[in-house]
């Protein structure tokens, strides 16, 4: 007890844990938490922390190493025969309660997306080691700001650490091919995706070795730059360099192309992933919305006999089945969009070349507009916040019975 | 049972070399004397291995493993009380969980800070402060002990204090003591060793050394003039 206390009264790492604790609650609760239900998506989610948790726990470890790392401070470093375990415990201190809080908030964000969170493909297995990666980079960020604090005094080692952390996220985060600090940091859904064992395996072994290395720099007692420091970082270089150059190009796939298996049966069968199953009392009522207001009008005939939810890896592949992604707006509890519903449900999913190539014809999308603001001037009061800048074109593109039949022939062809 | 130096030396480019130096030490305390830039410093660095040696070996035999090393100056993190602040050196020598409370304890109480152990480092005046490093030097029960000036900025009374200290919590343990204080070598000395510009030049007790006072040399007690006589008889 008395030497947690002495860590609290001593170190500043300690205290960090306050802002990780508030940097992860915010990043739980920003944005209406649209990975509810998601497996992969809410270990994706969890990783936008670090984009600013990372430069915070290397700037407080590097605020501690550089206080260390002088000769009259007791317990100075030439105390004790194992001198680098005074830097290992001011790392432990700030790295230790940041992992605490992530796994919290981990299992946090995993009890708000039941049951959802039980339909996923994703093997558990790929998402903990996913997830063992982020914790891993919390240490990787912790042994940086160490590192750099041994160079320097507290405040520029603060900064310095802070800043290099935030550098170091930039660059071996956001790269095409093998991003060893590719951590998730997804804003949108992951349906469709699941993890390659052998990205994140690589990036555990980069970041556990690095890690290691960085310790390697052991207790000093100046500030100065020696070889064994340039060797040392060298090092770490090499064993990124080599991660970026020969690991695999993507740390998410496309799975198999699971069809959603949760259809509601109506006019049309409306079928969703397990994983939103929260959104599909909303989504069924708005799709049936439409649907009815076409049947009756007389224009039965733009409705679809099913709608199903597409992901990353599945969009359907006949004309009588349309596709549709789930809204964010929908997935943090608003209701749906009608103009974003209607272009899902008059768009032909199954045409390929809407997703592939050059795309299709100006012809076509003047035939889909057409369809869509037909559809909408159905409704009695179309719900849609871009209703205003299509308010002109609405009652000037509306099509007759027959000739939306026609238009959605031609759309349907896929010949455009 | 001690400390083993073996043709030990050290350069510091051309501008200063230190030893080689080869000596045996038993368990008691030894004053280490000499003018500033003497080696005293890098004596006890190159004995707590902080330096290394350009040649020669360090060899500790002592009764007990374990090295506390007080440096000639050092501060004391403010904000911790007395008893946190053992106990976490204890713990940083790998003392067990159960026995870091005790060793703590009976630690302040040598050092006659017991009524201080909850009161913050911050407080400790500079006599106080120099008893807590000693305390932490003595916290895993070293066989060898290493005290760089333990008395220097003291008044007259805590330089009395220390010394008593030092005395009482020798034992069997190998005590090597820095110091330019006469009173320190008197009060302290089972052995003591001359330096000078990185050379030893004399070895002995304190009575012998005494012997040796040259009547023309400077100072007030035959120990000073012994010591300026053999100084300066270096330098010339």
């Amino acid at each position: 007890m008395n030497r947690a206390k002495y860590v609290f009264r001593t170190f500043a790492g300690p205290w960090s844990s306050i802002l990780v604790l508030g940097l992860e609650v915010a990043n739980l609760v920003q944005r209406g938490r649209p990975w509810r239900g998601e497996l992969l998506w809410t270990t994706d989610w969890l990783g936008i922390v670090f984009f600013l948790a990372g430069p915070v726990i290397a700037g407080f470890c590097a605020v501690d190493a550089s206080r260390l790392t002088r000769t009259d401070v007791l317990p100075v470093i030439v105390v004790t025969p194992r001198p680098w375990r005074v830097y290992l415990d001011a790392v432990v201190w700030t790295a230790g309660p940041a992992t605490v809080l992530h796994v919290v908030a981990f299992a946090a964000a995993l009890s708000m997306g039941i049951p959802g969170i039980g339909a996923s493909n994703v093997g558990w297995l790929k998402i903990l080691a996913a997830f063992a990666v982020q914790v891993l980079a919390v240490w990787w960020f912790a042994a940086l700001g160490s590192a750099i604090g041994r160079f320097t005094t507290p405040i520029a080692a603060g900064i310095t650490g802070a800043g290099a952390a935030l550098i170091a996220f930039y660059l071996l985060s956001f790269r095409e091919g093998f991003a060893p600090l590719d951590l998730g940091s997804a804003t949108v859904t992951r349906l469709g995706l699941t993890i390659d064992g052998g990205y994140v395996s690589l990036q555990g072994l980069v970041l556990a070795a690095t890690t290691g290395m960085m310790f390697l720099l052991g207790a000093r007692r100046d500030r100065r730059f020696h070889l064994a420091d340039a060797a040392v970082a060298v090092a770490v270089l090499g064993v990124i360099g080599v991660g970026m150059v020969a690991g695999p190009d993507s740390r998410q796939v496309p799975d198999r192309g699971r069809p959603p298996e949760n259809c509601y049966w109506g006019d049309p069968v409306v079928c969703l992933y397990g994983e939103h199953q929260r959104v599909a009392d909303v989504t069924v009522g708005d799709v049936l919305e439409l649907a009815e207001a076409a049947s009756s009008s007389g224009y039965g005939f733009l409705v679809p006999s099913a709608v199903h939810e597409m992901s990353w890896s599945y969009r359907p592949d006949e004309p009588e089945i349309r596709g549709f992604i789930v809204s964010d707006e929908v997935l943090t509890g608003g209701r749906w969009d009608q103009l974003e519903l209607v272009q899902m449900l008059v768009q032909p999913s199954h045409c390929a070349q809407l997703f592939e190539g050059p795309g299709p014809s100006e012809e076509f999308y003047d035939l889909e507009e057409s369809l869509v603001f037909t559809w909408l001037s159905l409704l009695e009061d179309p719900r849609s916040a871009q209703l205003e800048d299509i308010a002109d074109e609405l009652s000037t593109k509306v099509l007759d019975p027959e000739e939306a039949r026609l238009a959605k022939t031609v759309i349907d062809s896929c010949n455009y | 049972m001690g400390v083993r130096l073996e043709s030990l030396s050290k350069a510091y480019g051309e501008r200063f070399t230190f030893g080689p130096l080869s000596l045996s030490i038993d368990t008691g305390v030894v004053c280490i004397v000499g003018p500033n830039g003497a080696g005293k410093t890098t004596l006890f660095e190159l004995m707590a291995g902080v330096v290394t040696p350009t040649s020669g070996s360090v060899t500790v035999t002592a009764l007990r493993p374990g090295l506390g090393f007080l440096p000639q100056t050092f501060r004391l993190p403010p904000r911790p009380t007395c008893n946190q602040f053992l106990e976490y050196v204890a713990w940083l020598h790998g003392v067990p969980k159960v026995a870091r409370s005790e060793r703590a304890q009976r630690l302040l109480e040598a050092v006659g800070l017991i009524d201080r152990a909850d009161r913050p480092l911050g407080e400790l005046s500079g006599g106080m402060a120099k008893r807590i490093g000693i305390a932490q030097t003595l916290v895993h029960d070293p066989g060898l002990v290493l005290l760089d000036e333990p008395t220097s900025g003291l008044d007259p009374v805590q330089r009395v204090e220390v010394r008593e200290l030092v005395a009482r919590l020798s034992g069997q343990r190998v005590v090597l003591v820095s110091t330019h204080l006469v009173e320190d070598i008197r009060g302290l000395a089972d052995r003591v060793l001359v330096l000078n510009e990185g050379r030893l030049l004399y070895d002995g007790d304190v009575g012998t050394l005494e012997g040796l006072a040259d009547p023309d040399a400077p100072g007030d007690s035959a120990l000073e003039r012994a010591l300026s006589g053999l100084i300066l008889g270096a330098r010339r």
